[in-house]
């Protein structure tokens, strides 16, 4: 999944480089097949990095999670601090079986994409239940 | 609290919102008859016919509109064809705020808005005119705490309001105004003359003289609408709430529970920060949606008293003497490389595009960029002390935000693979309002310290308010 949502981009720049090459003499074709190389090795590169780093970690008080592929961010989003949790599927992570979770503070939405269903259930659940306690907004 | 009747507002209410929809309508109108040629005669039937058609308007919304209390929300009913009903939990308010227009000040009423978590500006419950009791009541019955004497008051002088006005000019306000006064132009000349206003600019010249005269027509617009707006500027609080009051033709009064307050943001801007001065904005979740102006705890102080005036106002945010760390001298070419390489490569392409003369601009915005840079990096920092964590950052603002650790939604601490040779890492925090701030290449041992620092979170709720 993670493949096809850059897939987009990678394709742009293909189409990008092939306007280019067609149209403006200037831009040699080495050029062309370079940028072309470089759209699908970091596609893939890219995808199967961010794919690998991906973690998360629901813990007693907080949700821990690690992602990036070129900058590594670790967030810590405090479960008092979570509204509610939204999973999200479409027709295209249908075709994979997986869903995303969206978990929404006050301050936006953090999402963990590429769940299967049943962990994501899972997740949400197990934050539904510790966001039982009373907390002041 | 026993169970409430629906109720409506007072029927100034009618006028208002005729009065809100009639100048559009009207304008609108007016337009229409000249841009097709008409007599003043028509018109004028046409302006009345709109006023007519509003004051109707008027009514109709108003007799549609209730709202009543029962034991846990507010409900809101409004709405003629698709009525729509909120119900505001009384525990989720977050502040309520009035605001007293002209119109309002004439009948004696007030608006009031009820700020709800979250809530986009127009999910907020806003009672066009209520009566000065109706509103004390529905207050006290929102769990806001009566007015008591204030124990701290803050008030912007003249002096002070004319210098915001100058140096911290409104420019969004401004920009739309001039693009807005451009359209309506473009669309009346080109209607009439047949070509728009920017075909009569041929030479570079004139299209400069233009653009100059477009950014002082702005300027000024900024400046009266800064006036406008902060006019009688008043902070206060007592043991409980934060108040607010500004404005010259619509007196606003923002109330906040201090304890609803995350955190405070001291704007140094870049007319401000050379001359020693700066803006506070505060950060809740009630008012997180609002533009600037809705978010001002004052609109300038002097940079040097600004710690001292929050901690007067928000004593949750007082600080003991201390400074930030600071990211290491080896950091420094991060801050300074990339505007410096950005300008550089700004410039040259602005050379090849345009100007082929223009190429020591290249050299300019480069040395331009490495002092953006090289003030970025004297600025950075972080800071935790006791239950308040201080972050600064530069953009084009320098921007000191100090949040109080156990309200902030998440933090984070990021680092690239060229960071991380450096031993170098980024932290960011992220308050109510989905803004923040982050301090970057720290020490990466620093960053650490004040990550794990921020998680403990359990321990300073247990002790702290």
């Amino acid at each position: 999944m993670w493949l096809s949502e850059s897939f987009g981009t990678c394709l742009v720049l293909i189409a990008v480089a092939g306007t280019l090459t067609a149209n403006a003499a200037w831009f040699p074709l080495v050029l062309a097949i370079a940028v072309v190389a470089a759209a699908v090795l970091s596609t893939f590169g890219l995808s199967i990095v961010r794919y690998r780093r991906w973690r998360w970690e629901l813990q007693e008080e907080e949700l821990d999670l690690l992602h990036g592929a070129w900058r590594v961010v670790r967030t810590i989003v405090p479960v008092t601090r979570i509204q509610h949790v939204s999973v999200e599927r479409t027709g295209w992570t249908d075709v994979f079986g997986l869903v995303r979770l969206h978990v929404h503070t006050a301050a936006g939405k953090t999402t963990i994409p590429g769940l299967q269903r049943p962990q994501a259930d899972d997740l949400r659940d197990r934050i539904l239940a510790k966001l039982r306690t009373p907390d002041d907004l | 609290m026993t169970s409430d009747v629906p109720r409506r507002m007072h029927h100034a209410a009618i006028v208002v919102e005729a009065v809100g929809s009639a100048v559009q309508l009207a304008a609108g109108l007016v337009l229409v008859a000249i841009v097709r040629g008409g007599t003043p005669g028509t018109a004028a039937a046409l302006a009345l016919a709109g006023i007519v058609a509003s004051a109707v308007v008027g009514y109709v919304r108003w007799r549609a509109t209730t709202y009543w209390l029962d034991d846990v929300a507010l409900h809101y009913r409004s709405g003629v064809f698709t009525p729509d009903e909120r119900v505001v939990p009384r525990a989720r308010v977050q502040a309520v705020d009035t605001a007293t227009g002209p119109l309002q000040r004439m009948f004696g009423v007030v608006e009031l808005r009820v700020q709800v978590p979250g809530a986009a500006d127009e999910d907020e419950v806003v009672l066009a005119a209520v009566t000065h009791e109706e509103a004390a009541r529905l207050r006290r019955a929102l769990g806001q705490p009566e007015p008591a004497a204030p124990d701290e008051r803050v008030a912007l002088r003249v002096r002070h309001l004319l210098l915001a006005a100058i140096t911290g000019p409104q420019i969004s306000a401004a920009v739309s105004a001039v693009a807005g006064l451009y359209a309506v132009a473009d669309n009346v000349i080109d209607v009439q003359g047949g070509e728009g206003l920017l075909a009569g600019l041929d030479t570079p010249r004139e299209i400069a003289v233009a653009a100059a005269l477009a950014l002082a027509g702005g300027y000024v617009l900024s400046f009266l609408a800064a006036i406008v707006v902060f006019a009688g500027f008043v902070a206060e609080r007592d043991a409980q709430v934060l108040r607010i009051r500004r404005g010259l033709l619509a007196r606003r009064a923002l109330s906040i529970p201090l304890q609803r307050v995350d955190g405070v943001v001291i704007v140094e801007g870049l007319l401000r920060g050379p001359l020693g001065l700066a803006a506070l904005r505060l950060e809740s979740v009630a008012h997180g949606k609002e533009r600037t102006v809705g978010r001002t705890l004052l609109p300038l102080v002097r940079r040097r008293d600004a710690e001292a005036v929050v901690a007067r106002l928000v004593p949750a945010l007082a600080l003991e003497p201390g400074a930030l760390e600071h990211p290491p001298p080896r950091a420094l070419r991060r801050f300074v490389l990339p505007p410096s390489v950005g300008g550089a490569v700004a410039g040259a392409a602005a050379a090849l595009a345009l100007l082929p003369a223009a190429w020591p601009g290249a050299a300019a915005l480069a040395a331009a960029g490495a002092l953006i840079g090289l003030r970025a990096y004297r600025a950075a920092g972080i800071r935790l002390a006791g239950d308040v964590v201080v972050v600064r950052e530069t953009r084009l603002a320098r921007r000191t935000l100090l949040a109080r650790r156990h309200r902030l939604q998440q933090h984070a601490v990021a680092r690239t693979p060229l960071q991380r040779r450096a031993a170098l890492a980024d932290v960011s925090v992220t308050v109510g309002s989905g803004g923040g701030g982050k301090a970057r290449h720290l020490e990466s041992a620093t960053a650490e310290a004040a990550f794990a620092a921020l998680r403990q979170r359990a321990l300073v709720r247990a002790n702290g308010p």
